[in-house]
């Protein structure tokens, strides 16, 4: 049946696109609450998270578990150039993700000696040094006290805000976007020789992949990704504390990856919605609502470990181009 | 001289595992190592590829020296292996492994890569391809689309050289080809090796199937412990007394057919 | 400042370092022992550790002396590690699920257990005021103050650790571990009930937490229920600093990792403090990789 149902989505692929393009674009028309907006808003930026995070854990087999420290370094990056350079929005959000994209490109050097666990280890360790520095770096960030007056983006001087709902269109697009560039890569040679590095390094490196030039790449994109995220959240945030990215930011971005099945995009979306609805489901439990989402997390990965979409795709390899159907057809 | 190497020798730790190997070998040859477990024909591999470094001694390509080249471009000079142990990417499909195989040849750039352009799509409807008709000349199209770790032995052996080929190599390295074959299955990837040579490829195998390395090598390379025992023609070189000694005597057990 | 006080802010710095050091060297053979075995970073032990304190403080709370509180919440808190292994993890190796399944899933139980202490009808989430191991005061060492709490933890985590060493590499248990870390799978085939000494190893860490949990609840006075989740963390810095899987590196890495955030946060300042642990690893790491007493393994081909 879920065979069935992706060849469908394959074959209507243009008007699902086209459709989706619609319900992002008419947001602001459907009259929603603050509330509903903003949940929208938080499920694509933890999307974006998700899938940028998927690039490195999914694909590549590395688990990062600072992305916290990359989350923050965009917020951080986006929001002082606006502030302290005077930057547009778009400016400094291209900005923040060149920024963490060349500290990814740093990040990454260590991956090339470290493997499993040891890497990270060291990726958590940034994750604390980022806060360190934020907490440390007074003159600049605002230490503790954070940092406020954060503008909010325009667009053909229309202000984007939650209540006009531009803001969480913008969320929508970015996180489209990002998940189009993911599936383009997954279905083309970087993708395939991320998945071959994931499966097997020294094999991969014996079909004459560079191991380590992709490693290093797939660190920059991932950071690149988180860090765009960051800044589009410091946007919707207006101020920014470096209590605001935790390690368990970084525990929550994980999880949203592999809950919904590492290595593909519906696992991020899924796995984003999950952990945003949560929370708003079991408000009514208040004080153990944390405590179930932690139970709820145990429970995924007791019976269902690959992720609760985490299937393997029953339609087969597609070869990319115009004439894009099933070129070969599925056996079995 | 097309594939040339000068006085190998590994050491690891205390264990002298090359020892002033040197062997050549001409394009479009077969050339079989053979020898007892333990003498060094693996490691041979390891060195050519660049999983090490040898403590001494020269490898040539097509004149060009091997130790002064990444084990990328020692792919992309045309030399790519198989392991002993299967290697695959065993989640993936035969054809994503194939497909990773021809990774390096997918020469269209990151932002054709994201914007679509036309040579991007180009490039990646003939690697396509090219990925299944490899598979169709190895009989394993059908499996395409199967896990190729699921796959039994003998399929997941010739996978593994379809991936070989995808890169484009010109000499492959193939570490027991017909390891854990019957004798029927074996004769079958020796009309697969000989058809690869007939397009030009050269071969050099390590192999402990002895019919096989008779019928098919024009060459042997004999190894016993790290040294060169016998090199010449597969009959000539296995005559030799001190081959039959190294294989059958020093009570150390022969793992052939 | 003056040439002696300048000594005895640096002595006081290293004392207090080892002494903390210790303690993170009694979390950190937990870390190390699960890693050895299973390869896999458990994240619940932190909770653990702030579990084993929060057994303590409620049985001290209903008039029970420090130690025999101890004593019976230290096993507790075992049990508990045990029971996480039991029913979490080992059904997912069992199924074989992904090293990252095992993770998230040990990042579940943390979050579990750390949101269930904070719960307001459990302990709430406010720090409680715990009951301090300043037994005799303090001393003077060299115009040095030594804190009694200091010592007893230093000496208490050096008994410990002195007898986990010696069941590591003393009896027949030891032995199965050490067989299981080598290769799990072979330790299977020759006999050895490796479940039963995976679930021992993480009875033991958990053990080794809670009175850990004890020790630094009792130094600083205050616990919380999320206090295992940066502790944890530098621990776990810890045991690979030391080198993971190895025993006396787990110990030693504790000692690096509670001189350097002493002397950390002694002249660069106390924000330096939390992220000096990190600040190590990484540092040592692109030196080491394996860690300071960590053996590099050779891939075979």
């Amino acid at each position: 049946m879920i065979g069935r149902l992706e060849e469908l989505c394959w074959r209507w692929r243009w008007c699902l696109g086209l459709l989706w393009l619609g319900i992002a674009a008419s947001l602001p028309m459907w009259g929603l609450s603050r509330v509903q907006l903003r949940l929208i808003l938080m499920i694509a930026l933890y999307a974006m998270l998700g899938m940028g995070l998927d690039l490195l854990v999914g694909d590549t087999g590395l688990v990062s578990l600072g992305h916290a420290g990359f989350y923050a370094l965009g917020a951080y990056g986006c929001a002082l150039l606006q502030v302290r350079l005077g930057w547009s929005f778009w400016a400094a959000l291209a900005g923040a993700g060149v920024l963490t994209a060349g500290v990814g490109l740093l990040l990454g050097l260590p991956s090339l000696r470290l493997s499993g666990s040891y890497l990270s280890i060291v990726t958590l360790g940034f994750g604390e040094i980022v806060q360190m520095v934020l907490r440390t770096w007074e003159s600049l960030t605002g230490g503790n006290y954070g940092l406020r007056g954060i503008p909010r983006p325009t667009l053909f001087g229309l202000e984007l805000t939650l209540a006009n709902g531009g803001l969480p269109a913008l969320a929508l697009i970015l996180a489209t976007l990002t998940a189009l560039f993911c599936r383009r890569l997954r279905r083309s040679a970087p993708g395939r020789a991320l998945r071959a590095i994931r499966d097997d390094p020294l094999a991969a490196q014996m079909c004459g992949i560079p191991v380590p030039r992709w490693k290093i790449a797939a660190f920059v994109l991932s950071a690149l990704i988180t860090g765009l995220a960051g800044g589009f959240y410091s946007a919707v945030n207006g101020y920014l504390e470096p209590t605001n990215f935790p390690f368990n930011t970084s525990v929550v971005i994980l999880s949203v990856v592999v809950i919904g099945g590492a290595g593909t995009v519906r696992g991020a979306v899924f796995g984003a919605a999950l952990v945003q609805l949560l929370p708003q489901v079991f408000r009514g439990l208040e004080q153990w609502r944390f405590a179930l989402y932690g139970l709820l997390l145990v429970l995924v990965m007791r019976f269902r470990p690959q992720g609760v979409l985490g299937w393997r795709s029953r339609v087969s390899y597609r070869l990319p181009g115009k004439e894009g159907q099933c070129t070969y057809p599925a056996k079995g | 001289m097309y594939l040339s190497c000068q006085g190998l020798t590994m050491a690891f730790g205390g264990l002298t595992a090359l020892n002033d190997v040197s062997f050549q070998m001409e394009q479009g040859e077969i050339l079989g190592l053979i020898g007892p477990n333990g003498a060094g024909k693996t490691t041979v591999f390891n060195l050519l590829t660049g999983v090490y470094v040898p403590q001494a001694g020269v490898m040539t390509f097509r004149d060009r020296d091997l130790g002064r080249l990444s084990p990328r471009r020692r792919v992309r000079a045309g030399i790519c292996r198989t392991f002993q142990n299967l290697r695959l990417f065993s989640g993936q499909s035969v054809l994503e492994n194939v497909l990773a195989g021809s990774c390096l040849r997918a020469d269209y750039g990151f932002f054709d890569m994201v914007f679509g352009t036309p040579r991007y799509f180009r490039r990646e409807r003939a690697l396509g391809r090219e990925a299944m008709a490899l598979l169709e000349k190895l009989d394993l199209t059908p499996y395409a689309h199967s896990p190729a770790g699921a796959l039994p032995y003998g399929l997941q052996r010739r996978t593994e050289l379809a991936r070989a080929l995808a890169t484009g190599a010109e000499l492959l390295l193939l570490d027991e080809p017909a390891a854990g074959m019957n004798e029927e299955e074996a004769e079958a990837l020796g009309k697969v090796l000989r058809a690869l040579r007939e397009e030009g490829k050269s071969l050099l195998l390590i192999e402990h199937h002895m019919s096989l390395v008779l019928s098919l090598c024009d060459r042997v390379c004999v190894l016993d412990r790290g040294r060169v025992l016998a090199q010449g023609p597969p009959g000539e070189a296995t005559a030799d007394p001190k081959v039959a000694a190294a294989f059958l005597g020093g009570g150390r057990e022969y793992a052939g057919s | 400042m003056t040439l002696s006080s300048a000594v005895n802010g640096f002595l006081g710095a290293i004392l207090g370092g080892l002494a903390l050091g210790m303690a993170y060297g009694l979390i950190a053979v937990g870390y190390s022992l699960v890693f050895g075995i299973l390869r896999l970073v458990n994240f619940a032990h932190g909770a653990i550790y702030a579990l084993g304190a929060y057994g303590v403080f409620f049985l001290t709370s209903r008039g029970m002396g420090l130690l025999p509180a101890l004593i019976l919440a230290a096993p507790l808190s075992g049990l508990g590690a045990w029971a996480v292994e039991k029913w979490a993890l080992a059904p997912l190796r069992r199924r074989g699920a992904s090293g990252m399944a095992q993770l998230v899933t040990t990042v579940g139980v943390s979050f579990l257990v750390q949101n269930t202490l904070s719960a307001e009808a459990v302990f709430g989430s406010e720090k409680q005021v715990f009951p301090s191991l300043n037994a005799f005061g303090s001393v003077q060492v060299f115009g040095v103050t030594i804190q009694s709490s200091q010592i007893i933890m230093f000496l208490a985590a050096m008994g410990l650790l002195l007898a986990l060493t010696w069941l590591v590499q003393g009896t027949r248990l030891g032995l199965a571990m050490r067989a299981c870390a080598q290769n799990f799978r072979a330790a299977r085939l020759v006999g050895i009930p490796v479940e039963a000494v995976v679930g021992l190893t993480f009875f033991l860490g958990g053990a080794c937490a809670a009175i850990a949990g004890t020790l630094i609840g009792g130094y600083y006075q205050v616990i919380s229920p999320t206090m295992g989740s940066l502790i944890g963390l530098k621990a776990f810095s810890a045991a690979v600093v030391g080198g993971i899987g190895v025993l006396h590196g787990a110990v030693a890495g504790g000692l690096v990792v509670g001189v350097g955030e002493c002397l950390a946060a002694q002249y660069l300042g106390s924000n330096v403090r939390d992220p000096m642990a990190f600040v190590l690893l990484i540092a040592i790491l692109l030196v080491r990789p394996r860690g300071l007493f960590g053996r590099e393994g050779v891939e075979k081909v």
